[in-house]
């Protein structure tokens, strides 16, 4: 193991820091992805509720 | 008249004293980058969180995804550098040694600023490795590169992954996707679905004049801002890092253009060629990418050919083409030209003007009337004020 570790250890650590970013970055992303279309579907309802509205503030 | 070096040989080039060194140059590249990324951050998540339409994992979101950008093009240059150099060569100094000329870092972050800030991660890490990979290291690395590198991978999720940006949430943030007025369409977007040019139609719903002047517009992350991104090329010209000429005479055509475009349908108001260079890219690509100097002409009169037929172009793709922003196409399709560009302009240069000289002059400027007009003509649809005309021509 230390010697596959030592013979190939940065192109592993490079690999794996592509990864992580690839999987992370992803599940963040989605995350945030995630909240802006709640965020828009709350705020459709919201019209839905209060039929005159024009538009939605956030709140203090 | 020709400049010659006085003294004794060995003689000291600009590029090789330390104030003019690439990576003099690249520092302060990157330096004139930092307000552009501070202010996506702060408009697509600070001003977000602090009007309470995000929290604050959705307020550092777009700065993580900037630095992404960078970092994923830095390690996809590492795992290159380490696959294609000799066994001996692959010890971990030797790649950080490369890694440090190659500045990958740039067009990753370069790329990360032109997309929504809705982008898939994986969808920036395509468009890194299309940049990195294939656009810049299969041709040789830095300084080899024809196409710009951010551009490359730019064009490549354009063309073929808009599709899953818009499913993710697209141009629009968390407080903009509440604005009923903007109606999901980015100013330039909305533009191009509009039959009707009046201010009302195009500025009106996105506020004034100067919220597209600050850049509190829908858009790119750090594309929006005109008075930031004027900022940074004040800073990228006074340390000589690009030449005022491209941006200037690339924006500045684009305005004219426009505003004879305008005027072609009716809008005389200096409101739509102000418009124009405040929306979409365009300040932007004329100041970080139409200035870099591996993908563009060197001489002067070549940048200046370059920057009338970039804008050309730009009119073309805006008001002609289906694209709603022509600015990352016309750079992308001007980088074929810019060897030919920056030899014929070099030839003219060293003529002055003899009899060849005229000659090709009159060849680029015809090329470039002919574009022009027909720009013109097509975007303005105005070719039906002249129809009994050329009926008579029989040119259409």
């Amino acid at each position: 193991m230390k010697k596959l570790f030592k013979k190939h250890g940065f192109i592993l650590i490079l690999w794996l820091i592509i990864i992580l970013i690839f999987v992370f970055g992803g599940m963040y992303s989605r995350y945030v992805s995630n909240s802006l279309q709640d965020e828009s579907v709350q705020s459709q309802n919201i019209t839905l509720v209060v039929p005159d509205a024009h538009s939605v503030r956030g709140g203090n | 008249m020709a400049r010659f070096a006085n003294g004794k040989a060995p003689f000291l080039r600009i590029s090789d004293t330390k104030e003019h060194s690439t990576s003099t140059i690249m520092r302060d590249f990157m330096i004139g980058l930092l307000p552009v990324v501070l202010f996506a951050w702060y408009k697509n998540g600070i001003l977000v969180f602090s009007q309470g339409n995000a929290n604050f994992w959705e307020m550092l979101y777009p700065l993580f995804f900037i630095i992404i950008g960078g970092l994923s093009s830095v390690f996809m240059e590492a795992i290159f550098f380490f696959y294609t150099s000799e066994k001996d060569s692959r010890k971990p100094k030797l790649i950080m040694k490369k890694l440090s000329t190659s500045y990958g870092l740039i067009p990753g972050i370069i790329l990360a600023l032109m997309l929504p800030m809705y982008t898939p991660i994986w969808v920036l890490m395509f468009g890194c490795f299309v940049g990195t990979i294939i656009g810049k290291m299969i041709f040789g690395g830095f300084g080899h590169n024809v196409f710009n590198p951010a551009l490359l991978g730019y064009a490549a999720i354009k063309f073929g992954l808009m599709g899953v940006i818009n499913a993710a949430g697209g141009y629009f943030n968390a407080s903009e996707v509440l604005i009923d007025a903007y109606a999901g369409a980015t100013p330039l977007a909305m533009l191009s679905g509009n039959s009707l040019l009046s201010f009302d139609t195009v500025v009106a719903p996105y506020g004034n004049l100067w919220d597209f002047f600050l850049g509190m517009t829908p858009g790119g992350l750090g594309e929006t801002s005109f008075l930031i991104i004027m900022i940074s090329f004040i800073w990228l010209t006074a340390r000589k890092v690009i030449k005022w000429i491209t941006p200037v005479i690339y924006v500045g055509a684009v305005f004219i253009l426009s505003w004879i475009v305008g005027a072609l349908n009716g809008q005389t108001e200096i409101w739509f060629p102000l418009y124009s260079i405040f929306t979409g890219g365009l300040i932007f690509g004329a100041v970080f990418m139409a200035t870099e100097p591996v993908t563009t002409p060197k001489n002067p009169l070549g940048k200046v050919v370059f920057a009338l037929m970039l804008a050309v172009l730009t009119i073309l793709f805006r008001f002609v083409g289906n694209l709603p922003e022509g600015v990352g196409t016309s750079i992308i399709v001007m980088n074929i030209f810019a060897m030919p560009i920056d030899k014929y302009t070099s030839i003219i240069r060293s003529n002055k003007w003899k009899k060849p000289a005229y000659l090709q002059m009159a060849i680029i400027f015809g090329i470039l009337i002919v574009l022009g007009v027909y720009a013109v003509l097509k975007a303005g649809n105005m070719y039906s004020l002249f129809i009994p005309i050329f009926q008579i021509g029989g040119v259409f």
